[in-house]
C-alpha cells in the first residue's frame, strides 16, 4: 500500500552550470502526491542549496490537470500511463509505504508526511540533502 | 549626405521575344516605375570580396574573373594602365567586388571602364551564375544625370559572348534591367525512320509509312520545361526592338540556352519566378567627398600641383570604403598639407619611431619634428610634453633640469590634438595589447592618448601601405605580426606570428581580439589563400577565418560553425562542447558581435536569477534580428530538460513545439528545462520555428 497524506520525494539531481565561475550547484527534486482516487500529482523544484524551499501541500491541490496523472495499483507496481504520444508509460515499485522505485529514473522515492514538512518549518530539503552523499547522485550538467 | 538617386530614361513598349537561346527581353508587368530609389537595391545583401579571397567564394568566379585581367598583369589587384583587357577593352578596379547572394544565383560586380567611356559615365562587369551553375558576363554602363554626379541612369547593357561584346545600346531599357526566369517548353524531334519509312519530320509524320510497318519508329517530340533567363525592364513601361543594332534577339551564349539533342527545339513561355536583379555598383562617393570639403580645401584640392597627393588620398578613400574613419583622416591630411607650411621643413630622411620621414624641423635643441611620408607630424622631445590651450606642445614641467632625458613620442594627425603616441618601439608588448584592445572598439581614431597616422591606418586596414608594400612600417617599427583589416576582408599576420600573443581579427562588421596565450591557440596564415588558421597547442586547426568570415570547425550537431557578414551569430546550445571551448578560446562576445559569434559566457546567480539574465541576453539577439544557431539538437530531450519526470522522448521538433505549447513560464515544466530548454521556449514563444537544413531558428 502507499500513503496519501504527504509526498514521496525522489532523490535530487544535481545540476551544474560549467559556466559560472562561482560553480553553485543547484539541485532538481521531483515530489509525487498520490490521491485516493487514482490521481497522481507531480511537481518538481530546483534551487540552489540556500535558496531551496520544501513542497507544500497546497501546491498539490491546485486543481491544475496539468500536474494531474491517472495512476492504478497492480500488486507492487503503480502504473501511470503516458498522456502524449511522446511520452512513455512509467511504472514505480513499492518497495514499502515509506518507498518507490522509480525504474525510468532508476532513483528511490521515500515518503514525508505532510506533518513533518510543517515540523521542519521549509527546511525539510535541505536536511535531506545534508544527509545525503551529494557525490552520489545523479549529475546533469545543464 | 545626398540623396543618391537612379532615374531611367525613356519610354520603351514591352517586347518579349522567346526563343530557344538566350533572349533580350524588355516585358513591361508594373506600371511606369521612373525612378528608384538607390537604397531600394541597396537592401539586396552584397558582400565586398577581395579578389584574392573571390576563389574561396566562386572558383569558377574567380577563373573567369581572372581570364578577364590576365595578360596584361601579373598582379591583378593593382591598379593602373596595366589593369586592362586588352580581348574586351576594359580597365578595371578589382579593389571592390561586390558579391550578391540570391537564392538560386550568385552575382559578382565591380567598376570597369572602357576606351569608349566619358567623364560623364561610369560601367560595372557584372558576372552571374545561375542555379545551373552557367555564367553570364555583361558590362553595364550608367550615365549621369546632373554636375554633382549624383544621381545616375541606366545607360545600356552589353554581354560577354566569347571573345566579344555584343551591345545593347540606351533605349533597351528605361529601368534597371534584370535576368527573370523563365519556364520554356524545349522540345526535340526526331524524323520516322526505319526500312522503307521515309525520311519524314514530325510536322510531316502523316506522310511517313511507318504506320503501316512494324519495323518503323514514327517521328517523335520530346517536350521538357526548361528555366532560361531573359533579360527584362523590371518595373516600367519599356519598348524593345528600336535599336538598329540589336534587336534584342539572339546574343547571350550562357549555358541556360534551351534545346537539347540534335533535333529541332521550339519554346513556349510559361512564366517565371523573381528576377535577378543587376545592382550598380556606383562610385559617386569621390565627388561626394570633395563635396564636403570647405572652400580653402577645394582650392587645395583643384589645384594640380596638388594631384599625387590627391590621388594618394582618393587611394586611401576608396581603399577603405569612404568610410568616415576614412573621410576624416583625408580631410585632415588636406588640412595638415594646407598647414604644413607652418613648419620649417627641411628635407631630411630616415625613421622616427620607426616611421620613415622626409622633412625635419629641428628648432628645439632636445628634439625635433618630423615630417612623415604620409603628412603626419611626429614631434620626438627628451622631455614630456604637455598640450596648451592653443593646441601646440610645450614642456611639461618648466623645470627639466632635475629629470633624465627620456624619449618621448608625440604626434599630430591633422583635425586632432597632438597625441602621446603610447608605443615604444623598444617594448611593445604592453602598448600593443593595449592598443588593440582600444582598437577593437573604433579602429583609426583616437585610442587613448594615441593616435595612428593616416597609412598606418591604411595599413591597419589594408594590410599594405601606399606602395603597396605589406606593413613594412610595421615591420620596420618592430611591431610584431598584425594588421586589422576590415570592410570584408580578414586580419593578416605581418611577421613573425611566432611572436604574437594578442590578435584582433577583423570579422565583417566587427571584430575579435583574442589572447592566444590564454587560448591556446596559435595563428598561421596561408598568405596565397587568404586564410587564417587557428591552430591548437597540437596544430589542429580549430577555426579559421576567410575574407572576415570566422569559421569554427565543429563535428557535433549542424556542423562547422560559421558566422555571418553584417549579422551577430548568436550560438545557443549545451555549454559543454562546443560554446565552452569556443568562449574559452576567445572567439566569441557575449552580446552584439557584427560579423562575430555571440555566447552567453558570463553568467552567475541562482538558476531564476541566471535565468532572467539568459532571457535578457536572449532578448536582445531576437530584437537585433541576430542569426541564431544551435549547437546542440533541440529535439533530444537531454539536451532540453534538465530533470524529465515524465520521461519524455521527442520523436520531431513538431512534438517539442507540442510541448513547449503545454505550459508557461509559471509553471513546473518550464523549470524542468534547462537553459538550452528555456531558450528553444522563448524563441518559439517569439514566432521562431526551427530550420533542421540551416540549424538555425528564423522566424
Amino acid at each position: 500500500m502507499i500513503k496519501f497524506d504527504g509526498c514521496y520525494i525522489e532523490e535530487p539531481v544535481v545540476l551544474i552550470d560549467e559556466r559560472d565561475k562561482d560553480n553553485t550547484h543547484a539541485f532538481a527534486f521531483v515530489a509525487y502526491v498520490f490521491y485516493e482516487d487514482n490521481i497522481l500529482v507531480m511537481r518538481t523544484k530546483s534551487s540552489t542549496l540556500n535558496e531551496l524551499l520544501d513542497f507544500e501541500k497546497s501546491e498539490f491541490d491546485t486543481g491544475d490537470i496539468k500536474y494531474q496523472k491517472l495512476y492504478n495499483i497492480k500488486n507492487n507496481l503503480i502504473h501511470i500511463p503516458a498522456r502524449k504520444s511522446y511520452q512513455k508509460d512509467r511504472s514505480l515499485t513499492i518497495v514499502s509505504t515509506d518507498e518507490l522505485y522509480n525504474k525510468g529514473s532508476k532513483k528511490s522515492l521515500t515518503f514525508v508526511s505532510w506533518k513533518e514538512l510543517e515540523d521542519y518549518n521549509g527546511k525539510f530539503l535541505f536536511a535531506m540533502l545534508k544527509d545525503m552523499d551529494t557525490d552520489k547522485l545523479e549529475t546533469k550538467f545543464v | 549626405m545626398k540623396k543618391r538617386k537612379i532615374t531611367f530614361l525613356g519610354m520603351l513598349n514591352a517586347m518579349l521575344v522567346v526563343s530557344a537561346v538566350l533572349l533580350w527581353n524588355c516585358q513591361p508587368d508594373e506600371p511606369t516605375q521612373q525612378n528608384i530609389e538607390i537604397d531600394t537595391l541597396s537592401k539586396l545583401e552584397r558582400h565586398q570580396v577581395q579578389f584574392n579571397h573571390l576563389r574561396f567564394h566562386n572558383d569558377k568566379a574567380y577563373e573567369i574573373i581572372s581570364e578577364l585581367v590576365t595578360g596584361k598583369d601579373d598582379h591583378p589587384t593593382s591598379r593602373g594602365e596595366d589593369a586592362y583587357s586588352e580581348e574586351y577593352d576594359l580597365h578595371y578596379s578589382l579593389d571592390r567586388i561586390y558579391m550578391i547572394e540570391g537564392d538560386h544565383y550568385q552575382q559578382f560586380s565591380f567598376i570597369v571602364e572602357s576606351s569608349e567611356s566619358t567623364n560623364n559615365q561610369f560601367e560595372n562587369y557584372v558576372l552571374i551564375q545561375f542555379a545551373d551553375e552557367s555564367f553570364r558576363q555583361f558590362v553595364i554602363t550608367y550615365e549621369y544625370t546632373n554636375p554633382e554626379k549624383d544621381e545616375y541612369i541606366f545607360s545600356s547593357i552589353r554581354e560577354l559572348n566569347g571573345g566579344s561584346l555584343i551591345s545593347r545600346t540606351t533605349g533597351f531599357c528605361d529601368n534597371l534591367p534584370q535576368l527573370t526566369p523563365v519556364t520554356v517548353e524545349v522540345c526535340t524531334y526526331s524524323n520516322c525512320s526505319g526500312i522503307g519509312a521515309g525520311d519524314h519530320t514530325y510536322e510531316n509524320r502523316s506522310q511517313c509509312n511507318c504506320y503501316d510497318m512494324d519495323n518503323c519508329t514514327p517521328p517523335s517530340r520530346d517536350c521538357n520545361p526548361v528555366t532560361q533567363y531573359e533579360m527584362v525592364c523590371s518595373s516600367s513601361g519599356s519598348d524593345g526592338g528600336t535599336d538598329d543594332s540589336n534587336n534584342n534577339t539572339g546574343g547571350g551564349g550562357g549555358g541556360n540556352a534551351g534545346g537539347t539533342g540534335d533535333g529541332n527545339t521550339n519554346g513556349d513561355t510559361t512564366g517565371g519566378d523573381e528576377g535577378i536583379p543587376i545592382v550598380p555598383v556606383e562610385d559617386l562617393r569621390l565627388s561626394e567627398f570633395i563635396s564636403s570639403l570647405n572652400a580653402e580645401e577645394k582650392a587645395w584640392w583643384d589645384d594640380d600641383s596638388n594631384l599625387m597627393f590627391r590621388n594618394i588620398i582618393q587611394d586611401f578613400l576608396e581603399l577603405n570604403d569612404y568610410s568616415d574613419l576614412a573621410y576624416i583622416g583625408a580631410e585632415g591630411q588636406i588640412e595638415l598639407e594646407l598647414k604644413a607650411g607652418e613648419y620649417n621643413w627641411e628635407p631630411g630622411s630616415g625613421k622616427v619611431a620607426g616611421l620613415e620621414y622626409t622633412h625635419v624641423d629641428q628648432r628645439y635643441s632636445a628634439g625635433a619634428y618630423f615630417l612623415l611620408t604620409d603628412g603626419s607630424i611626429v614631434f620626438n622631445n627628451a622631455f614630456e610634453q604637455k598640450l596648451t590651450a592653443a593646441g601646440d606642445l610645450t614642456y611639461k614641467y618648466q623645470e627639466n633640469s632635475n629629470i633624465p632625458h627620456e624619449k618621448f613620442y608625440y604626434i599630430k594627425i591633422p583635425g586632432y590634438d597632438w597625441a602621446e603616441m603610447l608605443f615604444d618601439p623598444d617594448n611593445l608588448a604592453d602598448s600593443l595589447r593595449r592598443m588593440l584592445e582600444l582598437g577593437t572598439y573604433e579602429l583609426g581614431v583616437v585610442f587613448g592618448r594615441y593616435v595612428f597616422p593616416i597609412e598606418d591606418i591604411k595599413i591597419m586596414i589594408t594590410g599594405t601601405d601606399f606602395d603597396g608594400v605589406e606593413a613594412s612600417r610595421w615591420a620596420a617599427a618592430g611591431f610584431f605580426a598584425l594588421g586589422i583589416i576590415p570592410g570584408g576582408k580578414a586580419f593578416r599576420i605581418l611577421d613573425d606570428v611566432a611572436d604574437a600573443v594578442t590578435i584582433a581579427i577583423r570579422l565583417k562588421g566587427g571584430s575579435q581580439v583574442i589572447d592566444l596565450t590564454a587560448a591556446g591557440l596559435k595563428i598561421a596564415e596561408d598568405s596565397a589563400s587568404g586564410v587564417i588558421r587557428l591552430l591548437n597547442s597540437l596544430g589542429v586547426e580549430v577555426a579559421r577565418v576567410v575574407d572576415g568570415i570566422l569559421t569554427f570547425f565543429y563535428n557535433g550537431f549542424g556542423g562547422n560553425i560559421v558566422t555571418t557578414a553584417d549579422k551577430t551569430t548568436t550560438l545557443i546550445g549545451r555549454w559543454a562542447d562546443p560554446l565552452e571551448d569556443i568562449w574559452n578560446r576567445g572567439l566569441a562576445k557575449q552580446g552584439e558581435n557584427i560579423g562575430g559569434l555571440n555566447i552567453l559566457g558570463d553568467v552567475t546567480g541562482t538558476p531564476a536569477e541566471k535565468w532572467i539574465k539568459n532571457k535578457e541576453w536572449l532578448e536582445q539577439a531576437i530584437e537585433r534580428g541576430d542569426v541564431i544557431r544551435v549547437t546542440a539538437d533541440p529535439v533530444n530531450v537531454n539536451n532540453l530538460l534538465h530533470i524529465n519526470p515524465d520521461e519524455i522522448i521527442f520523436n520531431s521538433f513538431d512534438e517539442v513545439i507540442d510541448y513547449m505549447g503545454d505550459f508557461d513560464v509559471d509553471s513546473d515544466f518550464f523549470e524542468n528545462l534547462g537553459f538550452y530548454g528555456k531558450e528553444v521556449y522563448t524563441l518559439l514563444k517569439n514566432g521562431y520555428t526551427f530550420d533542421p537544413i540551416t540549424y538555425t531558428f528564423k522566424l
